[in-house]
């Protein structure tokens, strides 16, 4: 065929960039709103429509306040040296099955809170798994712990958010392979390298800590489970037992202060990290570790054992036998297909509404934008459930009958959304200008554009933010607690019911369950992909 | 850019989600259902509702209070809803919050047949509620660090030097700890009862969330690290943990004095209840015999109304205890009271 | 279709307070032209291109694409090659060329895009791999093809050569020369390199402070540069200082005017261009010696010493060129084209 014999295609639209408010900005900001709205009803007063205050706690509890804000800055502290220890050995180094080992990693995070400080306590706690197997080292411990169990609370808390910080921290690793890696070891000392790495990473360290300050305040499950009183028991004690919405959500307000000021600064500390890869990226450059692999592959197996693999054998050694926990199971049959169903609803309509939201935020580089699509983050799942349930007793105080599990259906995918919406902005901004606009000139339509060119390139991370929702949603507890209608209750309810007062190996049982619902889709989409899940 | 990621078609995989989604959000029950709030411990109180589902076939949507609530976050969700109940039964694990929406006017009268056997302190004069099986607040020890003969026989031997430290109470602002105290200030009067916490609180007592956490912690005490021996609880939370083994064991405080508390569990429909039909045949279920007789024979080991049921082992051989003489409307009138300075007084 | 391109009165700006990038630019390429944009880094050129190619708006002005025979300004199908190829990474070689032609039937894109594939002589090894795992040769015709896929009325070509090593970029040029004059289309290139503009193009023009100073054929621009920046930007110099003629260094030969009625400021020199020398054998003036003779590619650089002087200049052969030469300039087309 004579290419000079072939008519050209004829194009009707316009090659046009993208500007102004298009369809695309409209559905950005309608999404937020709608998945925002209920937060900003939260503040409003209570009308005749809203639940009659029973008992009013006097005052804001600042001195714990203060206390929450201790634990949780030094658990913030802890997580990041955990995880630029952890991000250094996976990204700057040659050590064997590195995919392996960052995804074992991850499993803190992914697992419920509440199982994950269940199992530190099952292992670690009074006549746990330690106390049994070795009593001399285990009242060596204890000797360090104190009676409101601050110091615990503060190490399970950088445990359950340490991979988060290797995420964040890894990415800045990765930057610095092709920043001049070699050269710094060619030029300078040990310590001088350490230090060069550390400045070079220090806005990633930034955001690592404040992200896990914005998290770990917010956090609920695990002091809860270790009975130590930080702030959020403040707030879930007017919640629950006196129904004092309004005075639960002036009591959040110095919390949330804190948290979204934290988590929309992030977008701050980062506002000059750019990821933009046009080309593909050259073979990093790699630590040869060599004899001292074994070492490095050793401390790393430590402490996977030390804070997963130890909590998850003394869950399973609390569930007595394989046939109580497989009755345990069935008796909770119905609460496994309500927590499938509905984390599968929200992670699908917050992995969506993260790809609307995520792919309209990522098209430019505005600090302001990153804050406000970062500031979800800090608000803590409590928060937002009360602020749903505020919201729709306000618009339907009659007719929850009717609406079922659809406002946690809502809140669950809000809870989940900022992760999702983060991870697609991240994407949106690897996605070189130039393959945008060679896409444009291309011509097809904008949804065959978004199909076969932006489609496809963010889909990974789009995945990887519908686990992250899923796992949220399969370990919440606070939203399932508040919105749940009768007799659809979630494995996290069942397990938060029979937590400190039903049989242990009933509860030890629900935590197994848990946890292998909510490690699954993780272990799946390792084994799909070949890769750890990127969260952030 | 993984290889799957081009490979798998996404329009087929969000088909097959979204269909799973719906297919499960959609096979939702049609037929008879109850609405109950349940402040009664979940292991006991579910498979009962479970056999009242099997034998009636009506689906009873169970609502389980959390730990450190129990029954004043259920309580208080009743009176929030007041002007739209969700809830037909309220199944509570005491008393005095019952008598406290009734007289809200938040429940309705209906006295079960079932129930006609009951002695009459069980059952309410007016018809709001009706009892079912009963606990004893008791003095937990662990057994292996507290000899018999050094266990407490009294709650005022907990504010004794000896037990400085030693000691575990749930928190008084809910639950059965929240009653006991309102009858202690029925019982031995304000000025003494006040008296008795103070000097309570001087001892450093822990304040932990339920009397399930005091049990657990009797339970794993160790001189070195955890030494709380001794705790406040109900006769279900030792029970359960001398089922599972744990070395724990109890005594009725008080006995030759004015006695301990006996908080027997209630059920009463909510007026204005959706399903009252349903509402009421679990209402009878719940008041029968045999359900007592399985709470008393189960793993909880609740005490029996009806002197006719037989008591559970652990039961049967410590006996019966010796009740405080109150009446309800004592308690009642002493539980905002008790509230209030507990709630300036306990901080957990 | 080949296109016409009219840019009228374009002008350019970042924003508010930066100096405007393109300065009320008025110029035409007439359909079926290829047109080589030069210029330095800075001139404007990339986004003169981008403009015409819609990816930017002008701050002022406007850019009319019209058909050929027409001044109907309907928007043409526009091909271009980035800087950096702008490959996408996830799709296929054939993928990549199939995207372009969507909205076709599935077997009638397929067919087409192994006819541009193989106009661009990609291996069809080469057609089911990715970007990452091309070589750059292969990389290049593919992004060549993308380009040529719809049948554009205008291509565009942003310095398409730049990441090439010398030989590719030789044979690349051929390619593209080829299949640029067997579709006819009308093609602006960008590039630093003048003589690469010089063989692929029939006009070169040159930008500079974000103005078109210059436009012409090869020759013309080459020969004819009206100022010394102009001529650095189109082809290599000589720097002839006056000393050299005053102490008759370097001489006009016979038939070439010398500027000997001007007067000379004291350190003016003249530039002249390479092919304006000659090397001639000993004689009256062959004071230069050679000091160093090395290969430049197929040519010879000759490091000539007088003294304390010393200059470079590029000769074709150095067969045949003795210990000591002596230098003439000699002129083409115009005695008067020598730059100050």
């Amino acid at each position: 065929m004579d290419p000079r014999a072939l008519p050209p295609i004829n194009r009707s639209g316009a090659a046009r960039r993208f500007r102004g408010a298009t369809a695309g900005s409209l559905a950005a900001i309608l999404v937020t709103a709608l998945l925002l709205a209920p937060l900003a009803w939260a503040w409003m007063p209570e009308g005749s429509a809203g639940p009659a205050r029973v008992t009013v706690l006097p005052g804001i509890p600042w001195k714990t306040l203060a206390v929450s804000l201790a634990v949780t800055a030094t658990a913030g502290a802890l997580a990041v040296i955990i995880g630029a220890a952890l991000a250094a050995a996976l990204v700057l180094t040659d050590l064997p099955g590195r995919a392996f080992w960052a995804t074992v990693a991850l499993v803190p995070f992914v697992c419920p809170a509440t199982v994950w400080a269940l199992g530190q306590a099952y292992c670690y706690g009074s006549g746990g798994l330690m106390e049994r197997c070795w009593p001399a080292a285990w009242h060596g411990l204890r000797a360090f712990s104190d009676p409101r169990h601050y110091i615990a609370t503060c190490l399970v808390l950088a445990g359950v958010h340490a991979p988060l910080a290797m995420l964040i921290i890894g990415r800045g690793l990765g930057r610095l392979q092709h920043a001049g890696l070699e050269a710094a070891a060619l030029f300078l000392t040990p310590w001088a390298r350490v230090r060069w790495a550390a400045g070079a990473i220090r806005q990633e360290v930034a955001a690592a800590f404040l992200l896990v300050l914005a998290l770990g305040l917010g956090n609920f499950g695990v002091p809860h489970v270790l009975q130590c009183p930080l702030y959020s028991n403040e707030i879930y004690l007017r919640v629950a037992n006196y129904l004092d919405h309004a005075g639960a959500m002036q009591a959040a307000l110095p919390l949330l202060a804190v948290t979204v000021a934290a988590a929309a600064a992030i977008a701050w500390a980062e506002r000059k990290t750019a990821y933009v890869q046009a080309h593909p990226a050259p073979p990093p450059a790699r630590v040869r570790l060599g004899r001292k692999a074994w070492l490095v592959g050793g401390l790393l197996t430590a402490y996977l054992a030390g804070t997963s693999l130890l909590p998850t054998a003394a869950i399973i050694g609390e569930c007595r036998s394989p046939g109580s926990f497989l009755k345990v199971v069935s008796d909770a049959a119905e609460e496994t297909e309500n927590t499938l169903w509905i984390a599968l609803a929200a992670s699908l309509v917050a992995c969506l509404a993260g790809v609307v939201v995520g792919s309209w935020v990522g098209r430019s580089w505005r600090v302001g934008l990153d804050a406000v699509t970062m500031a979800p983050l800090g608000v803590p799942a409590l928060i937002l459930g009360l602020a749903y349930l505020r919201f729709f007793n306000a618009w339907l105080p009659a007719g929850w009958a009717l609406v079922g599990s659809g406002p946690l259906v809502l809140a669950m995918a809000a809870r989940g959304w900022p992760f999702t919406t983060r991870l697609i902005v991240a994407a949106r901004r690897r996605i070189a200008p130039e393959w945008q606009e060679a896409a444009e000139l291309a011509g097809p339509g904008s949804v065959a554009r978004w199909r076969r060119i932006d489609g496809p390139m963010i889909l990974d991370h789009a995945v990887a933010g519908a686990v992250v929702a899923f796992v949220l949603a399969v370990g919440d507890v606070e939203i399932s607690h508040l919105l749940s209608s009768p007799g659809s209750g979630t494995l996290a309810m069942r397990l938060f019911t029979f937590l400190h007062f039903g049989p242990t190996h009933v509860a030890a049982g629900l935590s197994l369950l848990l946890l292998a619902l909510a490690a699954a889709p993780v272990i799946v989409y390792f084994l799909l992909t070949d890769r750890c899940l990127r969260i952030i | 850019m993984s290889a799957w990621c081009i490979r798998i078609r996404p329009a087929v995989a969000a088909a097959a989600v979204i269909g799973l989604v719906c297919w499960s959000g959609c096979t939702r029950h049609a037929g008879p259902e109850v609405v109950v709030y349940v402040a009664v411990d979940r292991g006991q109180s579910e498979p009962i509702l479970r056999e009242f589902e099997a034998q009636t076939g009506i689906l009873a949507r169970a609502v389980y209070d959390a730990e450190a609530a129990k029954t004043t976050g259920l309580v208080t969700r009743l009176v929030a809803e007041e002007a739209a109940p969700r809830c037909d039964v309220f199944w509570n694990n005491e008393l005095v919050q019952t008598l406290m929406l009734a007289d809200r006017g938040i429940l309705e009268r209906f006295e079960p047949s079932a129930a006609a056997d009951l002695p009459a302190e069980f059952r309410d004069t007016a018809g709001y509620w009706t009892g079912i099986a009963s606990r004893a607040r008791v003095i937990v020890y662990n057994t292996r660090h507290v000899a018999a003969d050094e266990v407490p026989r009294s709650i005022f031997e907990l504010a004794e030097p000896k037990w400085k430290g030693k000691v575990a109470v749930a928190n008084p602002q809910y639950g059965t700890t929240r009653t006991h105290v309102a009858a202690l200030f029925a019982a031995l009067g304000r000025q003494r009862a006040c008296e008795f916490l103070r000097r309570l609180l001087e001892n450093e007592v822990r304040i932990v969330d339920g009397n399930a956490m005091v049990k657990n912690l009797v339970a794993r005490a160790h001189p070195d690290a955890s030494p709380i021996y001794l705790g406040l609880t109900d006769t279900d939370d030792v029970l359960s943990g001398q089922a599972d083994g744990e070395p724990v064991s109890m005594v009725y405080p008080d006995q030759d004095t004015f006695g301990t508390l006996v908080v027997p569990s209630t059920v009463c429909l909510i007026r204005g209840a959706s399903h009252p039909a349903a509402a009421r045949r679990l209402i009878e279920y719940l008041a029968g015999a045999d359900v007592e007789r399985r709470l008393a024979s189960g793993r909880a080991g609740f005490i029996p109304l009806r002197a006719a049921t037989p008591a559970g082992r652990a039961i049967d051989q410590l006996g019966r205890p010796r009740a405080m003489k109150l009446t309800s409307r004592e308690l009642l009138e002493q539980l905002e009271p008790s509230s209030q300075w507990t709630r300036e007084h306990f901080h957990p | 279709m080949a296109y016409r391109i009219e840019c009228i009165d374009v002008s350019k700006r970042f924003c508010e307070d930066a100096p405007p990038v393109l300065k009320e630019i008025n110029w035409t390429v007439e359909p079926g032209r290829v047109v080589g944009l030069v210029g330095a880094s800075g001139a404007g050129k990339t986004t003169l291109l981008r403009i015409i190619a819609g990816l930017e708006c002008c701050s002022g002005g406007r850019v009319v694409l019209s058909p050929q025979d027409s001044v109907d300004a309907r928007r043409p199908t526009i091909g271009m090659v980035f800087q950096n190829l702008a490959l996408w990474p996830h799709l296929t070689a054939r993928r990549q060329v199939e995207y372009v032609l969507g909205g076709l039937p599935r077997r009638q894109r397929r067919e087409r895009a192994a006819t541009v594939l193989k106009e661009t002589r990609l291996l069809p090894a080469a057609w089911d791999r990715r970007p990452a795992e091309l070589s750059g040769g292969e990389a290049q015709r593919l992004a060549l093809a993308r380009a040529l896929a719809a049948g554009p009325g205008i291509l565009l070509l942003d310095e398409p050569l730049a990441q090439l090593d010398a030989p590719l970029r030789g044979e690349m040029l051929d390619l593209v020369t080829e299949v640029i004059d067997a579709r006819g289309v009308t093609t602006v290139l960008v590039t630093h390199h003048a003589a690469e503009a010089m063989m692929l193009g029939d006009r070169i023009a040159v930008v500079q402070d974000g103005r078109i100073e210059m436009e012409g054929a090869a020759e013309e621009v080459f020969w004819q540069a009206p100022s010394l920046q102009i001529a650095r930007l189109t082809g290599p110099l000589v720097r002839l200082p006056r000393s050299y003629f005053a102490e008759k260094l370097v001489a006009f030969n016979q038939g070439s005017a010398a500027p000997a009625a001007r007067e000379w400021a004291d350190d003016e020199c003249i530039y002249v261009r390479p092919q304006q020398l000659r090397l001639v054998g000993p004689g009256e003036h062959n004071q230069w010696k050679v000091a160093d003779c090395r290969p430049d590619g197929a040519d010879w650089r000759l490091a000539l010493t007088c003294g304390s002087h010393r200059i470079a200049i590029v000769v074709p052969q150095a067969a045949g060129i003795g210990q000591s030469v002596a230098i003439e300039v000699k002129s083409r087309p115009s005695p008067d084209r020598l730059l100050r």
